[in-house]
């Protein structure tokens, strides 16, 4: 772990003490946007920065077009809302996921503008926003770039399709992991209108709604997207979880994810990095 | 007041930034590594302001007749340093120059070359003739200072797989691979034993991706370990006198081959994969984990499509 991640973190404990409700707490990313990020983004609710938010994204990237990015919040009881955004993103948000049943995990792939600081605020139930972030470098370009690929300039023939596949992790949850076939455009390049994934909803064969999803543009071409539904809202054996959705204009997605029949095997010991 | 002030301060800066300028230099030292065969041994590093692209290895092969140049370099400012340390060695011209591959390291310093025939692949002076622009451009960028008034030179002419160059007494046999870009030249110097083997092998520095098929450039290192060679010039890293470089780049690649594919079979994610454990044998090739993090952002993605299923009702 770098010094100013431990700093960050550091500094993280010392605000997590209480909420500031105005934008009076020092923002361990140190984001000339901080202010705004409050205000707008997270409507000046109170804040506390959180070391329970994990928020992974490689240090730098050279193609600003696709940011992996995932984040944890295990520990944090009652959340309601993950909002995944980049600070000086022309369209700031990437993702929004109401982990109903699912667990406060959630990776994509995101455009940058530039590097940014990129943050996860996790809306608990008490109405307060919990933060983690990092910081990724990256050329100029990614959310005003022409797309990354788009099937050989044939995607109207795949807009909406869904690739997707569950696996059972070793505690019991379901890991989804989906690909929709989505331009994903920004409305920022050579006069091509923003046209994006909107909404998504994920439900298990018992007819319950287990993730709510809301998406951007921000969000990669052909977005992939990884949760873990939490073992209390497993869709049952044989059956499959439901995926439905609309895109900005009105096209609709809907798709079936059987449920598994594998066990993903156990995290390799993974490094500390960042 | 204020005015003349701002011009004067810019003045100075402007001043201050060339002097910078002129005393940058890459001190290239040719190696003899064979009879007449000198090598100029990059650092093993990632492009940095500090290095100015000096990470790449380039060669030339000093003949009776004259001098082969065997890849360019960086930069113009390269080219240039180049074409001056040829020149303490030997009093002889230099003939021709042949470009490897299209990665920038290689072929930047073209514009030092332009009153000698420059030879690549057809694959590769097409690729540098698309790219070009866009590479030279992401190198101002990572490189600084070192790039001003470096320019794309495609190669001037086209050089064919089983060429065999016969040049003061030496016979160079060229053999087209690929997989770490889609046309790697690699040239056997036959009198002398020496492999040139381009970007395909790589020596204690973690090879790169942008290009790559995994696959593609497994077979090609075995064919590069079949032949009668004595003095091995990596693209990147120390020069050898046995396969150990090419034993080294297979390893590499077939663990990261096998890790990746089992990643996506086992539903991991980017931000997971980036993040593996290296095995202990490569945790020493410098840049094995920041090149680790570019492979799978760049061959990874792929992976993990194929590993989901069509799921649209
Ligand atoms: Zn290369």
């Amino acid at each position: 772990m770098r010094l100013s991640s431990l700093a960050s973190l550091a500094l993280a404990v010392c605000l997590a003490v209480s909420p500031a409700g105005a934008s009076d707490v020092t923002d361990p990313l140190d984001s000339v946007v901080w202010d705004y990020v409050h205000e707008q983004l997270l409507n000046g609710e109170p804040v506390v920065f959180d070391d329970r938010v994990q928020v992974f994204a490689p240090e730098k990237v050279e193609d600003g077009r696709m940011v992996p990015v995932s984040v944890r919040a295990d520990g944090i009881p009652d959340v309601k809302q993950i909002l995944v955004l980049g600070d000086l993103n022309p369209i700031p948000r990437a993702v929004m996921l109401e982990p109903i049943k699912a667990r406060p995990f959630i990776a994509l792939r995101m455009k940058v503008n530039e590097g940014t600081a990129i943050r996860a605020a996790v809306k608990t139930g008490d109405g307060v926003w919990h933060l983690g972030g990092t910081v990724v470098q990256a050329p100029g370009g990614g959310c005003a770039a022409p797309r990354l690929v788009a099937d050989g300039g044939n995607w109207e023939d795949h807009l909406g399709e869904v690739r997707a596949r569950a696996w059972r992790t070793v505690d019991g949850a379901d890991r989804l992991r989906l690909m929709i076939h989505h331009p994903m455009d920004t409305g920022l390049v050579d006069n091509i209108p923003e046209f994006f994934l909107d909404r998504l909803t994920i439900t298990n064969a018992a007819g319950e709604e287990v993730a709510r999803i809301q998406a951007w543009s921000a969000m990669s071409t052909n977005p992939v997207l990884t949760l873990e539904i939490a073992p209390d809202g497993v869709t049952a054996p044989g059956t499959a979880y439901a995926v439905s959705g609309v895109d900005s204009d009105a096209n609709e997605v809907s798709a079936s994810i059987p449920a598994p029949s594998q066990t993903m095997p156990p995290p390799p010991l993974q490094e500390a990095m960042r | 007041m204020i005015r003349r002030a701002l011009i004067l301060s810019a003045v100075a800066l402007a001043l201050a930034i060339s002097a910078k300028a002129a005393d940058l230099s890459y001190d290239l030292t040719p190696q003899e590594v064979a009879p007449g065969t000198y090598v100029l041994e990059g650092t093993r590093e990632y492009f940095t302001r500090e290095n100015g692209g000096n990470i790449v290895n380039t060669a030339f092969i000093v003949t009776n007749e004259g001098v082969v140049v065997i890849d360019n370099g960086p930069s113009k400012r390269y080219g240039e340093e180049l074409r001056a340390a040829i020149a303490r060695v030997t009093d002889k011209p230099v003939l021709r120059v042949i470009v490897t591959h299209l990665h920038p390291d290689h072929f930047l310093g073209g514009q030092a070359f332009e009153d000698v025939p420059v030879g690549a692949t057809a694959a590769t002076r097409a690729g540098i003739a698309e790219e070009g622009t866009m590479v030279t451009e992401n190198l101002y960028r990572l490189s600084g200072d070192w790039m001003r008034g470096t320019e794309t030179v495609v190669p001037s002419e086209t050089l064919e797989d089983g060429q065999v160059i016969k040049v003061g007494g030496h016979t160079l046999r060229l053999l087209e691979l690929s997989g770490h870009t889609e046309s790697d030249l690699v040239v056997m110097d036959e009198t002398t034993g020496v492999l040139f083997a381009s970007d395909l092998v790589f020596h204690d520095r973690a090879p790169t991706f942008p290009h790559a098929d995994i696959a593609v450039w497994l077979e090609s290192l075995d064919t590069l370990q079949a032949l009668d060679f004595k003095v091995l010039v990596p693209g990147h890293g120390p020069v050898t006198r046995d396969a150990g470089p090419i034993e080294q780049t297979r390893a590499y690649l077939q663990w990261l081959n096998g890790a990746l594919r089992e990643a996506a079979a086992g539903g991991r994610e980017i931000t997971e994969v980036i993040r593996m454990p290296i095995p202990p044998e490569f945790a020493d090739m410098d840049l094995v984990r920041d090149e680790l993090t570019r492979s799978v952002l760049t061959l990874y993605p792929e992976l993990a499509r194929d590993s989901l299923p069509p799921a649209s009702n």
